[in-house]
């Protein structure tokens, strides 16, 4: 994607979908920042540890009601 | 949102008389598909299968295992299929990755399955009128594909219902498949391209006719089945297109008066591929050039193949515009679109996104990037530009992934494998032009001493990986040799030719007339001077596609229907002559 060296940070969707996004650059519509910021490498870390569930939200959601 | 089992069902409930599915030993209505994959999914649900669980699918091709898929899906839960003759170490790691603990298979594979800790799960023998409908909806997992990761553990790709079911409303919308009709299911259930095979069909009223196992490169064996259902379309990777083309009849081209369409995927369509299919079928059947990824919903973008694309002097068959339900884009490195005729890195988004790579939320993130609206992007590491047309144009891979006979492989997959021999201290693969067509792989290996032969390296890898991913040939080196930068230069490898593999054994000369000829068939299909009739056929270079060469002449030559695995039961020279030998006699004694 984008020069990997660069300052990134974690962002993330309303389905709490993650990614991360150069701090330099606008963020497309729709996305929001975690507040965590860092070389690629750190960004990807923290991703690690807190997207733990990959269904989208509006999954869980439905399924936790419907149990 | 509906799911791919619902349709079916209902589909069932429009048209329970028609025929459904056929294979070699039976025939089942759609009423019968419904009620025995009723009955094996209350058996899943009986083991705790409900919505997201992933269930294996380790079976050969069968009309049990269109029963079994559906069977899956009907409890909730999404496929996650291994080629029954995968080595352990990979049926381990396909059903880890997808976190699948129980596996619907047949008898011949439930004692290794036990062992291997699954709970193994048979396909029901009779029917249930009983519905078996999960809360699912089309964001809830159908299947999970394993697809091969750059640092040497696989990825898993999380493919939902919904993308799938664009994929099939895509074909049908093109394709028109009428109640009763047959589409062949000829595609390995591991590539993705098999689901079209068996969802179209049944969301629609046509048939699946199944392929016997072990057969979907064997051209001949492809021809005869699709003359003999009266199948109306075909699906190829192009080198096994090529290899159908070859075989083709003009008898046989009478036989296929059913067949319409056609669709080439999974590797780069090359014009004289187009060209010879056009002579051969003119406006008969149209051909489908597509190209897509696992990470949308199997195929995105479609071109129909016309004349003029088989006289272009392009290396390519151009992939053509994108399919109605998904946006595809050829991106700079910032993501915005390139002018026309620049080149670029092929982007898809809309509603045939996967999930992601289950379990694996970096890799995931790094591939589907942010695009506006809350939406993703899937970067798909291929490069491409875009016609002053609006078609696209495929020009390779941005990284070090290549396609061998439409398998995805990443080298650094197969280099992590060869470093994990004790005896290897360093390792390139790079993808080189095959004999037969298509690519194949060279591995470049430091050993230390004591050393390593290269079959015994090959044999370590056929536990590891995939047939697919195992080099042709593996060249010792003193030392691999580098960039500036200290990284492998894969292009002074690549330049290097091959050294063929010396004979493990001393080389041993044709005894008999069948020896010979058995020999002189080898040698010119492989591309050798001579060969040992003691020597291995893959040692010697050989690989399905090439077996399939070997068996065309053999058959010519001797007038026997040998089926392919004959190469490999028996790989060298003098095992194989042995055997036509024993054939031969074995065909005189029925005609007296």
């Amino acid at each position: 994607m984008f020069d990997s060296t660069g300052t990134f940070q974690v962002v993330l969707n309303d389905e709490e979908q993650y990614s991360l996004w150069p701090v330099d650059r606008d963020l497309p519509a729709g996305w929001r920042a975690d507040g965590t910021t860092g070389t690629q490498e750190d960004c990807l870390a923290h991703i690690d540890l807190v997207w733990t569930d990959m269904r989208p939200r509006s999954l869980r959601d439905r399924m936790a009601s419907t149990r | 949102m509906t799911t791919l089992d619902r349709l079916i069902a209902e589909q069932a409930a429009r048209t329970p008389h028609a025929r459904a599915v056929v294979d070699a030993e039976r025939e089942l209505t759609y009423r019968e598909l419904d009620e025995r994959a009723n009955a094996t999914a209350a058996r899943l649900v009986g083991l705790g299968v409900g919505p997201e669980t992933r269930v294996g699918v380790v079976m050969d091709r069968s009309a049990d295992l269109v029963v079994a898929v559906l069977a899956v899906l009907k409890a909730g839960g999404a496929y996650v299929p291994v080629e029954p003759d995968s080595p352990d170490q990979r049926v381990l790691d396909t059903l880890d990755i997808a976190g699948a603990t129980i596996t619907i298979t047949q008898k011949s594979s439930v004692d290794r399955l036990v062992a291997l800790g699954q709970r193994a799960v048979l396909v029901s023998a009779t029917g249930s009128a009983e519905p078996v409908t999960a809360r699912t909806s089309g964001d809830n997992l159908a299947a999970v594909y394993c697809t091969s990761g750059s640092t040497g553990r696989p990825k898993g790709v999380g493919c939902p219902h919904v993308g799938w079911i664009n994929r099939m409303r895509w074909m049908q919308d093109r394709h028109h498949l009428a109640v009763g009709e047959t589409v062949l299911h000829k595609t390995t259930l591991t590539f993705d391209d098999a689901a079209v095979e068996l969802f179209w069909p049944l969301a629609h009223g046509g048939r699946v006719a199944v392929l016997e196992p072990g057969a979907h490169r064997d051209p001949r064996a492809i021809i005869d089945a699709a003359i003999r259902y009266r199948a109306v379309h075909l699906q190829f990777v192009p080198s096994v297109l090529d290899l159908f083309l070859d075989a083709l009849t003009d008898a046989d081209l009478a036989g296929l008066s059913a067949l319409r369409s056609a669709l080439s995927s999974g590797e780069a369509l090359r014009p004289i591929t187009a060209r010879r299919f056009t002579a051969r079928f003119g406006d008969a059947v149209s051909l489908d050039n597509t190209w897509g990824v696992t990470e949308a919903s199997i195929d995105s973008t479609h071109h129909l193949v016309r004349v003029e694309d088989g006289l272009s002097a392009d290396e390519s068959v151009p992939i053509g515009t994108a399919m109605d339900w998904c946006q595809v884009r050829v991106c700079d490195p910032l993501l915005g679109e390139t002018p026309t005729g620049a080149v670029g890195e092929l982007c898809i988004g809309g509603d045939g996104l996967a999930r992601g790579y289950l379990g694996d939320p970096r890799r995931t993130a790094l591939a589907f990037v942010p695009a506006p609206g809350g939406a993703r992007v899937y970067r798909t590491g291929d490069r491409a530009l875009r016609r002053a047309d609006g078609s696209i144009v495929f020009l390779g891979r941005v990284d070090n992934q290549v396609k061998i006979r439409g398998v995805r492989v990443e080298l650094g997959e197969v280099e992590a494998a060869l470093l994990t021999h004790p005896a290897v201290l360093a390792a390139a693969v790079v993808a080189v032009p095959a004999l037969a067509g298509g690519k194949q792989l060279s591995a470049y290996v430091v050993g230390s001493v004591p050393g390593v032969s290269g079959s015994e390296l090959r044999e370590f890898l056929a536990e590891q990986l995939t047939s697919y991913a195992i080099p042709s040939s593996i060249t010792f080196v003193a030392a691999l040799p580098l960039l500036a930068s200290g990284k492998v230069d894969r292009k002074a490898l690549a330049a290097l030719a091959p050294e063929p593999e010396p004979d493990a054994g001393p080389h041993v000369e044709p005894s008999t007339t069948t020896e010979e000829t058995v020999a002189a068939i080898w040698c010119a299909v492989l591309g050798l001077d001579r060969v040992s009739v003691e020597r291995d056929f893959l040692d010697a270079g050989g690989h399905s596609l090439v077996a399939v060469r070997v068996l065309s002449r053999l058959r010519q030559a001797y007038e026997l229907d040998l089926p392919i695995k004959l190469i490999f039961e028996y790989p060298t020279v003098r095992d194989l002559a042995a055997r036509i030998e024993h054939l031969l006699m074995a065909d005189l004694a029925d005609v007296h």
